[in-house]
């Protein structure tokens, strides 16, 4: 068939025409590249600021716009390439704005940049000990200045938003080891076990964790998910280990214990000063009774053990649960001999940042009056908390509340004023990254430049410093701030076993099933619901777009007579919201999946079906630790009618 | 009106309609169809202003009602053809009372066909790049080929075989109007039905009888080429034109058969139209009703014993799924309902016929929309849920071509003779010569 | 004249999607919306088709990354009227934009579903356009598109060689998919020439093609998961 021949009589013809594409067939040309090569175009480096991997890119500009993204290797998350989605949002703020009305519905007129840093001081300055700051994203030199700066007027507190979901067991290992900075380094492992954690999918290392999947691929290494839902991680792991939902790192506490006591712990442990005592503890708990509880055979766990014991560096994570959650694989590690320098589980530097504390602690001391003014910088607490009705609340009580921040969302619709940040690419910043176990610094400089009205985090901190009841800081410029701050290298490391919490089970919210939630590549601590590019990735292996929807279990659907993607109502002590409600044999009867990060509703790319699951999760923290627990949780499910 | 002593002959028995002044019911309806018509353009419009999103049309769903009319009416426009071509060319006998309205709704209801793409398309503005940029290998390029050349040709032909009776009208409706009279003389181009004349448009008519049957049957192929040359399922099959083609005839008939009783009642042509013509093309109906009844079952057959999985989702979705309702009144309203009715003489009767016809006329518009939208949603990937709903706007669009239709031919009975004159009295000329024989005989 | 073709590795896939995102923006996908994503409107030209099976705990498979797959012998140009889709002179599918008159014929030829069609006027609301990537045409309602290998990627490195008179270097050209991927799961290439990585992966034994039996014969190669 001379297909070509047609078509190219046809482009012939239309070679008459200026504008056309093709101008004929063996001179495809494009009109709109003619376009644009009469404005330069070139290629600047800069940085995802989405999560701590901070990927290297390259943006592509073309006249003054960002217009493409170029990776550099590793290579970063679809988030990335929604970064000009971001820059030129519809809902961009794009100058400072004063809120009128009641909190949450408040009406929005602009203002001029003058008065809105004069209310940003007077809320930090004018009665410092009551006035806090909520930090969100990644931890930039620019949101250290401010940190900085707070604690020298005297604030209350630095606040830092949680994203326990996406690390790993941290507090175990601070308490084993007396450390708290950790490299779970995909990299460097021979094989990865996780218990529960998607890791890729939601992993903050996520262009590493992709690298090393590509590197255990080609040489057949083992990928072990255990878990009970069948998510990313399952699917692209050599074995799924079903298992009881939140039972999972007993999972790794039974593994471990089949190994002590058969002796295959790796020799590292003897030099452990009292191992063999711990060992013995260990050898001794009842391991039948745990394969009951989490429904995995001994047959099962002797068959995992021995691969894991195969090979040298494996590494075992999971989430930053629970203590006890985190205990059993931090042991695997241990065990397996993978904590070390040389070992995949590593210790990392650290920079001598100003301390901060977990941001769920704010609503509380709003409630108690210890906060009377809050500055929120990128965060959006009202969507992305557990239970935001908490935040919704004690967003109405404080006195005074400003909102830095680049998109319009949520937590800025409480806002006295809303302040315009300049984007990551906008901005020259540098970020502290973690590579292997050094931290390095990434400087970013900005691409195209920020709107007129816009601030620059680190100047604005500069004249706040300047401002009448400020206080002038120890440094000029950024850069001079961020060299100035020092790297802390971890001590030499000793293990010590005698901080181990033994395992108890896990009390669950009310409810008839269990939830596991899970973070969609690109929604970093919940955000990335506003990037209508991402909205479209989250429901992927269902085919669900924009909306908010539930996996559920065939047979459970039917019991409770649900059709596929019927609108059901999620119902749990926290609070009440629909989804969309798909059948999905990935999860058991007991279980619902649900993705963390959809259901805004401010916007113009807000979702019309579904709510924010983040309403379904009771607040739940460890005491000990003060990590979220987004675990534990139950709901019950109806249907609309 | 004609007084009893002088005889009333067949031209003005069949042409009294016509002069009588026009009624108030008349109008009522053919108001009522205009503005179904007005609604429907407004909604062309709105869907033209707003793109083919204000349809229920999706991905995979890519095409629906418009197409579903587009077969249909295209189907229903074979009658004519059949009709008036095919059994003049056989020469049978009850033909004569329905041929010029068969050839009414045949010229009537193509230009629908025709709209249905028009309507269908997405960019409407840039219908004539299939002149400028043709593509030689697609259906779609060839439909437009074989529905232009069908309409300009069953026009004439329908023109053609108008031209006597127009000259009928011309000399005996003394009453019409100076508008109608201007028209009934411009349209009878001088006629004065001398043997020559009589000659030559029986020539002219005989040759396009042939050349229509072959188009009848190019056209309908090609419609379903449009689906049969993809490789959709349930659309990739082979019996899929003798499929169409039949099915068109099948409704064409019934569509025909509905005018014709509808007019005859109202025209009083009792005289005309009997109950022996009804009769057999009731017998007609009761083939195709069977022939369509046996392609169905093949074409469904060929789906089970290629057992391919995206073809067997494809017809238990049709048998017992989602599209159960639809396929089982489609299945009811074709085969046996229809074949009950028919094959009974006793149910013969021309109401029970009408109401045969209208179901007939639903259940293969449905059987078009069975074929096409299952196939749509069941791609054959795996790519999970899909449904189509026609929206409002295409509700209307198909509301306004089926009024069109009717209001196009209603204008047309108005103002011309529903029967075909100098056929009609050709029968009873034929019928009185046969008696006489047989008087000879005797 | 070179072959280009895509080999998707599924063992290596970690269904991430960065390659539907970088697909998207590379090639100025409109946005969308919630209204078009509850109708089955939705454009976006990389889409994962989920292959799954079997029922808890026996459950398994995984989401494929699919694009158009280039066919050597495709379908949708065959029945487009007025040849708005044609196999262009390097061998890729091409779509011309403007001389569309959206029948969706193409559309519904493709045995893929691999074709999309703009149901309105795309939307770009706020200053969303502003991030578009000026080498690729903006469409207009009522037309179909689809995955173009980034064709204009070919098309500025061909002339950027011609202008330094040389051939293209294999680096010059990899579309935005194949360029996003951090698992090196998509790869690009020449898949005759027997330099190419592509070309040694898509000879392998895990390879196979979608809809084979239909005679399509795609450039998008994938290799089975193991």
């Amino acid at each position: 068939m001379k297909l070509g021949a047609t078509a190219g009589l046809g482009a012939a013809i239309s070679g008459t025409g200026s504008f056309v594409f093709p101008k004929n067939s063996n001179d495809d040309e494009l009109a709109a590249a003619q376009i644009h090569r009469n404005l330069p175009e070139d290629f600047v480096a800069s940085v995802c600021s989405c999560c701590p991997a901070l990927c290297q890119l390259r943006l592509r500009r073309v006249g003054s716009k960002i217009v493409g993204v170029l990776p550099q290797s590793p290579k970063p998350c679809p988030r990335a390439y929604a970064i000009p989605q971001e820059i030129y949002h519809p809902e961009r703020i794009r100058h400072p704005m004063r809120g009128t009305g009641a909190r949450g519905y408040r009406a929005f007129e602009t203002v001029d940049r003058g008065s809105a840093v004069d209310e940003m001081s007077r809320c930090l300055l004018q009665n410092p000990v009551r006035s806090a700051i909520l930090l969100g994203g990644t931890a930039a030199a620019s949101r250290n200045l401010l940190a900085e700066f707070a604690l020298a007027v005297g604030c209350n507190d630095v606040y830092v938003e949680d994203s326990s979901i996406h690390q790993g067991p941290v507090d175990a290992l601070r308490d084993a080891t007396g450390w708290d900075r950790w490299n779970f380094s995909t990299l460097k492992s021979n094989g990865v076990i996780s218990f529960g954690f998607e890791w890729l999918q939601s992993s903050s290392a996520f262009p590493e964790s992709m690298v090393a999947f590509q590197k255990m691929r080609e040489q057949n290494l083992p990928i072990i998910f255990v878990g009970s839902r069948y998510g990313t991680t399952a699917m692209r792991s050599k074995e799924w280990v079903r298992t009881r939902a939140g039972y999972e790192p007993l999972v790794a506490l039974t593994i471990c214990a089949h190994i002590i006591k058969q002796e295959k712990h790796a020799r590292s442990c003897d030099a452990i000063q009292g191992f063999g005592d711990f060992a013995k503890s260990i050898a001794a708990l009842d391991v039948g009774a745990f394969c009951k509880k989490t429904g995995v055979s001994p047959r099962e766990i002797h068959r995992i053990s021995d691969i894991l014991i195969g090979r040298p560096k494996i590494l075992a994570i999971s989430c930053r649960g629970r203590l006890e959650d985190q205990w059993p694989v931090v042991l695997l590690n241990i065990v397996l001999g993978s904590v070390g320098t040389e070992q995949p589980l590593l210790p990392v530097q650290k920079l001598a940042s100003p301390a901060t504390a977990p941001a769920e602690g704010i609503p509380e001391k709003i409630e108690r009056g210890d906060v009377e003014s809050l500055v929120i910088v990128e965060s959006n607490p009202v969507f992305g908390s557990p239970n935001p009705n908490r935040w919704r609340n004690a967003l109405c009580k404080v006195k005074r509340l400003v909102v830095l921040g680049t998109i319009f969302d949520e937590s800025c619709a409480f806002a006295d004023v809303v302040l315009p940040l300049s984007c990551a690419s906008e901005s020259s910043d540098v970020y502290a990254k973690v590579s292997n176990s050094e931290v390095t610094r990434v400087k970013s400089e900005p691409a195209v430049p920020k709107g007129a009205d816009m601030f620059d985090l680190a100047h604005l901190v500069f004249d706040l410093a300047k401002s009448p009841g400020g206080k002038e800081l120890p440094w000029r410029t950024l850069d001079e701030y961020s060299n100035s701050v020092k790297t802390v290298s971890p001590p030499d490391l000793r293990i010590d076993l005698g901080k181990f919490v033994t395992w108890k089970d896990p009390v669950f919210e009310e409810g008839e099933f269990h939830v596991v939630p899970f973070v969609p590549t690109g929604f970093y601590c919940q955000n990335g619901g506003h990037l209508p590019y991402l909205l479209t990735t989250a429901g992927a292996h269902l085919r669900e777009f924009w909306t908010t929807f539930i996996e559920i279990n065939k047979e459970t659907a039917h019991r409770l007579g649900i059709e596929d993607r019927e609108i059901v109502i999620l119902k749990s002590g926290a609070g009440e919201i629909e989804a969309r409600a798909r059948y999905y044999e990935g999860v058991p009867p007991d279980v619902i999946g649900i993705p963390l990060g959809l259901g805004h509703r401010i916007g113009s790319f807000a979702q019309k079906i579904g709510g924010n699951p983040s309403q379904l999760f009771a607040f739940r923290r460890d005491e000990r630790t003060g990590a979220v627990l987004w675990n534990l949780q139950k709901i019950s499910i109806r249907r609309i009618h | 009106m004609t007084r009893p002593q002088k005889k009333e002959t067949v031209e003005d028995q069949i042409i009294a309609p016509l002069g009588r002044p026009t009624g108030k019911t008349y109008l009522a309806v053919c108001a009522g169809l205009g503005c179904v018509v007005v609604f429907g353009i407004c909604a062309w419009l709105w869907q033209f202003k707003n793109g083919l999103g204000v349809t229920g049309l999706n991905a995979p769903v890519f095409w629906g009602v418009y197409l579903a009319n587009f077969v249909f009416f295209i189907g229903i426009s074979h009658a004519g053809t059949l009709i008036s071509s095919v059994l003049r060319i056989t020469g049978t006998n009850w033909r004569r009372p329905f041929t010029r309205l068969a050839e009414a709704i045949t010229v009537f209801s193509l230009p629908f066909g025709a709209l249905s793409v028009i309507v269908d398309l997405g960019r409407p503005d840039r219908l004539f790049n299939v002149m400028f940029f043709p593509h030689f290998s697609s259906a779609i390029l060839w439909d437009v080929v074989c529905i232009s050349t069908y309409l300009i040709t069953s026009c004439m032909y329908f023109y053609m075989a108008l031209i006597p009776d127009i000259a009928v009208c011309r000399d005996r409706l003394r009453s019409a109007s100076t508008w109608r009279k201007w028209l009934y003389t411009t349209l009878a181009l001088g006629w004065n039905g001398t043997e020559r004349q009589h000659k030559i448009l029986d020539r002219i008519l005989s040759g396009m009888c042939v050349f229509l049957f072959a188009l009848v049957i190019s056209v309908h192929t090609n419609v379903s080429f449009v689906f049969g040359m993809t490789t959709k399922t349930g659309w990739a099959s082979t019996i899929i034109s003798p499929f169409f083609v039949l099915g068109a005839i099948y409704c064409g008939i019934a569509c025909m058969i509905l005018f014709a009783a509808l007019f005859r009642k109202v025209y009083h042509l009792e005289k005309f139209i009997t109950q022996k013509h009804f009769n057999s093309v009731s017998k007609f109906l009761l083939g195709l009703c069977c022939f369509w009844f046996y392609a169905m079952i093949v074409e469904h057959l060929f789906g089970f014993y290629h057992a391919e999985k995206a073809e067997l989702e494809l017809l238990h979705d049709k048998f017992f799924g989602n599209y159960a309702p639809l396929f089982w009144t489609m299945f009811a309203c074709c085969f046996p309902i229809p074949f009950v009715i028919l094959a009974v003489p006793k149910f013969r009767t021309i109401r029970n016929l009408v109401i045969i016809s209208i179901v007939i006329n639903i259940g293969m518009w449905l059987e078009r929309y069975s074929i096409i939208i299952p196939s749509g949603a069941h791609p054959f990937l795996p790519w999970g849920h899909a449904s189509y709903t026609p929206s409002w706007v295409e509700w209307a669009i198909t509301a306004a071509f089926v009024s069109g239709f009717a209001l196009l031919l209603l204008i047309f009975v108005r103002v011309f003779p529903v029967l075909t004159i100098w056929e009609v009295k050709e029968e009873q000329e034929e019928a009185h010569a046969e008696k006489e024989l047989e008087a000879a005989i005797r | 004249m070179p072959k280009f073709g895509i080999v998707v590795d599924l063992d290596k896939c970690s269904g991430c999607q960065a390659c539907s995102v970088a697909c998207a923006m590379e090639n100025n996908l409109p946005s969308g919306s919630a209204d078009l994503a509850e109708a089955g409107r939705l454009l976006r030209w990389l889409q994962m088709l989920p292959q799954f099976e079997g029922e808890y705990p026996h459950y398994g498979g995984q989401t494929v990354p699919m694009m158009c797959q280039q066919c050597e012998r495709p379908p949708c140009t065959l029945v487009c009227p007025v040849s708005a889709t044609y196999p262009s002179a390097d061998g890729i599918v091409a779509q011309i934009y403007w001389r569309c008159i959206g029948c969706r014929y193409c559309v519904n030829a493709c045995p893929y579903t691999m074709k999309w069609f703009n149901w309105f006027e795309p939307q770009w609301p706020g200053e969303l356009k502003d991030g578009t990537n000026p080498d690729v045409e903006m469409r207009e309602k009522g037309v179909t598109e689809k995955c173009t290998f980034c064709h204009h990627k070919l098309q500025i490195a061909k002339e950027r060689a011609k202008a330094e008179g040389r051939a293209i270097r294999p680096d010059e050209y990899v579309p935005a998919c194949a360029m996003a991927c951090p698992t090196e799961a998509i790869v690009f290439g020449d898949i005759e020439d027997p330099e190419s990585d592509a070309f040694r992966k898509s000879r392998g034994a895990r390879a196979f093609r979608f809809l084979e039996d239909l005679g399509t014969n795609p450039k998008v190669i994938y290799l089975k998961s193991m």
